[in-house]
């Protein structure tokens, strides 16, 4: 199974299933289920958009504890070397269809640690492909809501069947480079870069 | 029950708790070798948010490490804030030609925000311990309260968890015009809410029967692993810096300091999770009415920024750029504990150590010497207990 | 309880202990100059002494004198402790200039428990062994980092693990420098890297 298309459909051979498919996206879209991963002053930010007042669980998004039960990351905080190699092993555990978004400019380029620290790793998009790119040191809670309404959309296009949309996006007016690799699994186009968009991230 | 009082029951298992965990309040890692139920050892795993906030504080200047004091710990960002300010101030004061006066108003407006701060940070800390022992609500309530004080730091300095505010020689900014209202309405309704919170959680059997007792820690050996803060009162060691080592305006004001008593009554021992719990309750009180406090005594704003009186900032761009050469430690009541700096220069703007100690740092340090003997389920309690934010552990 | 002046408890330590001298920083702070061999006797000393009675380890840390503008220049690593009493209430500092080439000092976790995290933390990031530590590993660095970051003379990685620690066209002008890195690119970057977000 690849990265980008699903088996048995090449993209002139599409089974479009219309009104399920739709059904499912709809369903998908206003119940994304994000895994409670908080490193740093992001995660507060994070939960504070679970609290009362900006109340993610309106949208249909509830934090889960373990990987396998969710189908967003949300990586809120600074990421270091260390803590890396977890955060791919968390983002394999997750079943597909997933999505992750980078909040806060710690996880999109390093942030503030990016220059003179010797331990931060600048950027998680160096391990997991990131959909959403959230800038902001915390993000306000309306911005990490913005982002999950950009997620949203991109959700909605998701086909059961079909090429999934990997072009990462940043919300609220950022910018921010996308790395080598944009769009593609980090870990495997950096072993690969000539990249055959079917590489398999290694399990 | 200690392990050895029952019969080994030769099932040993090693678990892994984190660093991914919603339980573990950041990301710290704790290997657990287990026999059945009980803990035999517990081994911590710290440094992945280690993110060398201390090498960074030799790369910038002065003023430039403010916002990662921010950083070191985000849940009382103010207080971080105001203990780098402190030694920074410190240090300058050494020399007589560098030494930097902070006007009444600044110093007024630091003790405010910093309890105010003090408030939101023991929210998250008692909240979180509740949430990880099942209790959702009194966190969303916690944070429902968190978000009315992060309104007004908003209308303040602009943000609402990194203020990066209280700048050396004073304060960024003065208060906002309807600032003292505001606060003084905040303080009128959160004693209301506080009522409720503790009638959810606090009085709550079940939350009670799962603290009590749980990890006791005796003043002998909270001051000899160097637990500070409310963990070091918890344990009946009457220190509070605010009042033994007083700084700012906090030798004005009448500080009382809450310790523990082994307030869980009938299982109840002295040091036990439910006093760490109660002790910060108590701290919350006592900065509302500290808050009050300075509401009173807060002089009128005077036009100019570095008005001795009225003023929020003295000027220190032409001290800071050199400063004395030399060391100083200078240490603070951060919600956590002491957060102690320890400074050294070279006579440069650019600063030659800065070392951070923080509470949570030996929080994390005698984990492994209490939590022998109890129970797996225990541990989220004693982990929340101690209130530790990881940026602390690991900076 | 009664708080001792500096020179006081100064005064006692080295009637106890003569290889230790007073010395003042350039700012005029006391502390205790303590060779390392006398470190742990001393430690005990001023802890169990009624009069003395330093309970309390409030900072046990490090810092590389490499750079420091002092004559003689020096390229020790300094370890210092901090106590206070929390009976007296006063306080005394202690430092060990521990040589760069064979850092090796005697531990203070028998003294002070709370030492055990603390010379950890000096192990890490400075590279000071402590001799009869129980468990001296790194504490905040991963367990294969190379180097010792506090240290002057680091020289920061290039990558971890196989992962370059700069994105692609990240370049700062001013920045550390990086093991593997020329100080000037060979190649400037091809156009001005988009600034990261805010």
């Amino acid at each position: 199974m690849s990265l980008d298309t699903k088996p048995g459909n090449d993209p002139d051979q599409q089974i479009h299933l219309t009104a399920v498919d739709e059904f499912l996206a709809w369903g998908k879209e206003n119940s994304l289920f994000y895994l409670l991963f908080a490193t740093a002053c992001c995660g507060i930010e994070l939960m504070q958009t679970g609290g009362p007042r900006y109340d993610v669980d309106r949208l249909g998004m509830i934090p889960r504890a373990t990987p396998r039960q969710a189908d967003l990351m949300i990586v809120a905080g600074t990421i270091t070397h260390k803590m890396a190699g977890r955060v791919r092993t968390l983002w394999e555990q997750m079943t597909e269809p997933r999505w992750v978004v980078s909040m806060g400019s710690c996880s999109n380029s390093g942030g503030p640690f990016s220059k003179w620290s010797y331990s931060v790793l600048n950027g998680v998009d160096k391990y997991v492909p990131v959909d959403i790119y959230i800038p902001g040191c915390p993000p306000r809670p309306e911005a990490l809501i913005d982002g999950v309404m950009a997620l949203r959309e991109r959700v909605r296009m998701y086909r059961t069947f079909g090429i999934r949309e990997r072009e990462p996006i940043v919300v609220a007016g950022g910018h921010c480079d996308f790395g080598a690799h944009p769009g593609k699994d980090p870990v495997t186009a950096a072993k690969d870069p000539a990249g055959t968009p079917t590489a398999e991230p290694k399990a | 029950m200690t392990v050895e009082a029952i019969t080994p029951s030769g099932e040993r298992m090693q678990l892994n708790l984190g660093p991914q965990h919603p339980a573990t309040h950041g990301v710290l890692r704790i290997v657990i070798d287990t026999d059945g139920e009980v803990v035999a050892n517990c081994t911590p795993d710290h440094g992945y948010l280690h993110r060398s906030i201390e090498k960074i504080g030799e790369c910038v200047e002065y003023p430039l490490f403010v916002p990662y004091t921010d950083r070191v710990d985000y849940v009382c960002a103010m207080n971080a804030n105001l203990a780098y300010c402190l030694a920074v101030e410190k240090l300058l004061a050494t020399d007589p030609a560098t030494a930097v006066t902070v006007p009444l108003r600044g110093e007024c407006i630091r003790v405010l925000v910093a309890e105010l701060n003090r408030i939101s940070s023991h929210l998250i800390g008692v909240g979180a311990m509740a949430m990880d022992l099942g209790a959702y609500t009194p966190f969303m309530h916690g944070i429902a309260q968190r978000e009315l004080v992060n309104d007004i730091f908003e209308k303040l300095c602009g943000q609402r968890l990194t203020y990066n505010y209280v700048t050396i020689g004073g304060v960024g900014f003065d208060l906002h015009p309807s600032a003292t209202a505001e606060i003084s309405a905040f303080l009128d309704k959160f004693e209301v809410e506080m009522v409720r919170f503790n009638q959810l959680i606090t009085t709550n059997a079940i939350f009670r029967e799962r603290c009590a007792g749980i990890a006791p820690i005796t003043a002998a050996e909270a001051v000899a692993f160097g637990l500070v803060g409310p963990n070091l009162r918890a344990s009946g060691v009457d220190w509070d810096l605010r009042r033994d080592e007083p700084y700012g305006i906090y030798g004005q004001l009448a500080v009382r300091v809450p310790t523990g008593q082994a307030y869980a009554g009938r299982h109840g021992v002295l040091g036990d999770c439910y006093d760490r719990y109660v002790v910060r309750l108590l701290e919350i009180q006592e900065s509302v009415r500290q808050c009050r406090e300075v509401l009173k005594i807060l002089p009128p704003a005077a036009a100019k920024a570095n008005d001795p009186q009225g003023g929020w900032q003295a000027d220190v761009s032409k001290q800071i750029r050199k400063p004395p050469k030399g060391e100083v430690h200078c240490r603070t009541e951060a919600p956590r504990g002491e957060m102690g700096y320890y400074l050294v220069s070279d006579g440069s703007k650019i600063p030659y150590r800065v070392r951070v100690r923080t509470g949570s740092f030996s929080a994390a340090g005698i984990f492994q010497h209490v939590m022998r003997g109890i129970f797996l389920a225990d541990v989220v309690a004693v982990i929340g207990s101690f209130d530790i934010v990881v940026p602390e552990i690991d900076r | 309880m009664t708080a001792l002046l500096p020179a006081a408890i100064a005064a006692r330590v080295v009637a106890a202990f003569p290889t230790v001298e007073a010395r003042t920083s350039d700012n005029g702070q006391p502390w205790l100059c303590v060779p390392a061999a006398v470190v742990q006797a001393a430690g005990t000393f001023l802890r169990d002494q009624p009069d003395l009675a330093f309970d309390s380890l409030m900072d046990l840390t490090g810092y590389d004198l490499l750079k420091y503008p002092a004559s003689p220049p020096s390229d020790a690593i300094a370890v210092v402790y901090l106590l206070h009493s929390l009976r007296h209430r006063h306080k005394v500092t202690l430092k060990v200039l521990a040589a760069r080439a064979d850092c090796a000092v005697p531990t203070a976790a028998a003294v002070w428990p709370a030492a055990i995290y603390f010379e950890r933390e000096v192990w890490d990031l400075l590279g000071v062994q402590f001799t009869g530590h129980p468990s001296l590993h790194r504490i905040m660095c991963p367990d294969d980092w190379i180097g010792h970051p506090l240290r002057k003379d680091y020289l920061y990685p290039s990558e971890y693990q196989g992962v370059p620690h700069l994105r692609d066209g990240q370049h700062f002008e001013h920045g550390p420098k990086r093991a593997g890195q020329a100080i000037a690119p060979a190649t400037p970057p091809a156009a001005p890297a988009p600034k990261g977000p805010a």
